[in-house]
């Protein structure tokens, strides 16, 4: 049954994505009225973060069309209005693959009484130690092998992103969330390590100033190399005259100037600009200034990473819009836009005609006549359950690894992988995402960086079986002993840790982010891009910036929320001290009440 | 600054529209009781202190923002909750059909281990009730939960079912703690004056257990 709404709306948002739901907080913020739709029966769209069990929901809705839209005829129409469809074919997911490396519970090998179990706490990169296996009877702890029924099983401890993006420390959604009070309704963990693909390896970054001293890989004079290079371009900026003859030229020649030695070099190509050879001087100015700006906010590297998923900030700022009275309807289907003498001045929505002043709408519920081009950037996607760390170290990180092309006709890969502290994931599994500019399709676009970092070929139950036999006389018969087996047979190079096995992956193709609309559209209709290849949101905080100023352009833009403290309905002060630095609670402030007796 | 308080706990409030969820807030938050909230705007969250053994408790009560009334609550609302109040009204027995669909919401999104309670509210509407006290009592049952009727409006039980729930959470965690499983250490929040924390003790909570 389809739930009545009030009629009438300041403005109407159509789509929960990540700029959506920041324009209507926005508007709702300043007492607009809001109503916010979505067909889904989740918050996010394309930028959402499903358990493992929603993932395949919506894979399997995927296959299904849902073209329900009303036909002209079926709408009343007054006097010299034109009703057009909406269609959701710009918001299409492409070549969706999913493969699973494991077997079912009933395919694999009974392990009889024992239990088996799995050392959680690797063996260091690059160690390669034998004698570990005794450490290994202390620090082992009891972990069943994976099977795909133990992942659906356990569903609702992955948080799986559509659109994974970290945020700068001081980049535009960092700020937004701090000025405009919604921080307090997300929580991050620090990115914990950057790393880089150095002399055929996976070295950490070093990224503050503790960590480049500490740093034996770089000589002194290449340390006084960095930071000279890196002052100049923090200082000065790309306008500066230190840039002049270099405005045409590229990053990269740029640097070929400087004299900087190959690693130091690498250092800021590839992790601190996460430059390819065509990025511009300017470009890689930059973002250079940009990653050093947002070193020493929060932890170790200039990076955050929502808990629970990128898919949570959007409600964050939905949750905010409903605070101030915007009224919310998922699963809720928009037919289409009633336009008179170049406005929009209706949509139709089921049985209901709905007025407004603005529409905002997601890119998947455009009508096709108000677009120009479908855009270029699209992108590609895989993700991964893997059984380890790409680069295994003393505790759980958080790692963001910048792979550029290896051939001309390859795009840069970012690669972050996430532990089970982020609750992407059951303890014992990593979560890897992989986003690259689409050129073939996702499996191919990634193809290299897959076989470079991972290992995804399926995992034979009777290859599990046979390995298990022959490591009888070994502690535990666990999977990291029989992927050293494996190993060792093919005469790897005992240097290197074994690669991650995968478990479980996910192909799939993303729609543009770059959707242009043309001339005719009407001037209230705003357009709101789904996610982009960037890092970070600072796109779609922009493009939301950039609509609230067009709907509201003498309104504060998401002013700071007030706290609940110092909300006064009763007309009595709330007294009590001010309250910082706690380290257990993150509280932003505490006023006591007075305490009541019981 | 010394802390002020020894826990902190996060409470939810949950339930269909109208069956005086906010007002539940206000008695227990400010000991008052205001009709005129049609739904609830601008209400976020209210905090009160209470004291338990001789510990400070310091309670984050959250509302729904308006947001149950189309069940469109974000999974963001469920995050880090430890404690979730289940309000129906007794003189709407659709209100009381819907708790179980409000426990499958909970059960879907909220953490497993989270301190449920069921509130069946007005219940100085005598004249007006649909659901017996002890159907509300069955259901609790059914589901292994503490059951109170409330009244907002005549504060009845509003505060002993809050102390109720924060005794039952306090329980559970000081056990967790004894038993030297701690609980796992969530996220950190952005603070407009953050810096001054050491990136090592911020960092030291990521490790694993």
């Amino acid at each position: 049954m389809e739930d009545y709404l009030p009629n009438e709306y300041d403005v109407v948002v159509v789509g929960t994505g990540m700029t959506e739901s920041i324009v209507a907080a926005a508007a709702s913020r300043i007492g607009k009225k809001v109503l916010h739709l979505d067909s889904d029966e989740y918050y996010g769209g394309l930028w959402a973060t499903f358990n493992f069990d929603g993932l395949q929901k919506w894979i399997e809705d995927l296959k299904v069309s849902k073209s329900s839209a009303k036909d002209v005829s079926e709408v009343d129409l007054e006097l010299e209005e034109k009703f057009l469809k909406t269609s959701n074919e710009y918001s299409t997911v492409e070549n969706i693959e999913e493969t699973w490396y494991i077997s079912n519970d009933a395919d694999l090998p009974v392990v009889s009484s024992k239990d088996t179990q799995t050392d959680s706490t690797g063996d260091g990169s690059g160690s390669g130690d034998e004698k570990s296996d005794d450490d290994k009877v202390e620090k082992k702890e009891n972990v069943k092998q994976w099977s795909i029924d133990r992942i659906r099983k356990e569903y609702r401890k992955f948080n799986i992103d559509l659109a994974p993006k970290l945020l700068f420390a001081r980049g535009e959604l960092v700020e937004l969330l701090i000025s405009s009070n919604i921080a307090r309704y997300a929580e991050f963990r620090a990115v914990s390590r950057v790393a880089t693909f150095m002399d055929g390896k996976l070295t950490q970054v070093p990224c503050s100033r503790a960590d480049v001293f500490a740093n034996k890989t770089v000589s002194v004079v290449e340390k006084r190399m960095l930071m000279q290079l890196l002052t100049s371009c923090m200082e000065q900026g790309a306008d500066s005259p230190e840039f002049d003859g270099f405005r045409d030229k590229t990053f990269l020649e740029y640097l070929n100037t400087k004299n900087l030695t190959p690693i130091v070099q690498h250092y800021v190509v590839q992790a601190i600009a996460m430059a390819t050879e065509k990025t511009s001087c300017r470009d890689g100015v930059n973002r250079t200034k940009h990653f050093l700006n947002s070193l020493g906010r929060y932890g170790n590297t200039p990076f955050l990473w929502p808990m629970y998923g990128s898919g949570e900030l959007p409600q964050c700022f939905c949750r905010l819009c409903a605070v101030f009275g915007g009224v919310y309807c998922l699963k809720r289907q928009l037919d289409g836009v009633v336009i008179h003498k170049n406005k929009c001045k209706a949509i139709i929505s089921g049985k209901q005609r709905i007025s407004l002043e603005h529409l905002v709408l997601g890119q998947g519920h455009l009508p096709p006549e108000v677009v120009a081009s479908e855009g270029e950037q699209r992108i590609s996607r895989g993700i991964f359950i893997t059984d380890k760390s790409i680069m295994q170290g003393e505790k759980e990180n958080l790692t963001l690894l910048y792979y550029p092309p290896e051939q001309p006709d390859q795009e840069p890969v970012t690669l972050i992988e996430l532990g089970p502290s982020t609750n992407a994931c059951p303890q014992g599994l990593f979560m890897v995402h992989m986003t690259c500019k689409r050129t073939t399709n996702a499996k191919e676009d990634l193809a290299y960086v897959v076989n470079k970092f991972l290992k995804a070929e399926p995992l034979d139950p009777l290859a599990i079986r046979s390995s298990i036999h022959s490591h009888t006389q070994t502690v535990s018969p666990d999977k990291r002993h029989i992927q050293e087996g494996d190993q060792d047979n093919r005469e790897e190079s005992t240097e290197e840790s074994p690669k991650p096995q995968v478990l479980w992956s996910l192909y799939l193709n993303l729609p543009a982010s770059d959707i242009k609309l043309n001339e005719s559209t009407p001037s209230n209709l705003h357009l709101c891009s789904g996610p982009d290849l960037e890092l970070d949101f600072d796109f779609a905080v922009n493009q939301a910036k950039s609509i609230f100023e067009s709907m509201y352009p003498d309104k504060d833009f998401l002013p700071r929320a007030p706290d609940p403290e110092e909300i006064v309905l009763e007309g009595e002060e709330a007294p009590g001290p001010k309250f910082e630095g706690d380290t257990e609670a993150e509280e932003k402030q505490d006023v006591e009440k007075a305490e009541k007796e019981d | 600054m010394a802390k002020t308080y020894d826990y902190l706990f996060k409470l939810l409030l949950i339930g269909d529209s109208g069956v005086g969820k906010t007002c539940v807030l206000f008695r227990f938050s400010e000991d008052a009781f205001n009709t005129t909230f049609i739904s609830t705007i601008g209400i976020d969250f209210k905090i009160r202190t209470i004291e338990l053994d001789g510990k400070k408790i310091k309670l984050q009560i959250w509302d729904t923002a308006g947001q149950e009334r189309f069940r469109t609550i974000t999974t963001a609302y469920y995050r880090g909750a430890m404690g979730i109040m289940l309000v129906y009204d007794v003189t709407n027995e659709k209100s009381f059909e819907n708790i179980k669909n409000w426990i499958r919401n909970i059960e879907e999104n909220a953490s497993a281990d989270v301190e449920k309670m069921l509130l069946g509210n007005k219940c100085e509407l005598t004249e007006k009730r649909q659901v017996s006290k002890e159907r509300g009592e069955q259901l609790a049952v059914e589901y292994g939960i503490k059951f109170m009727e409330t009244s907002a409006k005549s504060s009845i039980n509003v505060e002993e079912a809050f102390y109720t729930l924060a005794r039952d959470i306090k329980a559970k965690m000081e056990k967790k703690l004894e038993a030297s499983n701690p609980p796992k250490g969530g996220g950190h929040q952005l603070k407009p004056s953050e810096p001054q924390r050491k990136p090592p003790s911020w960092l030291a909570r990521c490790t694993i257990l």
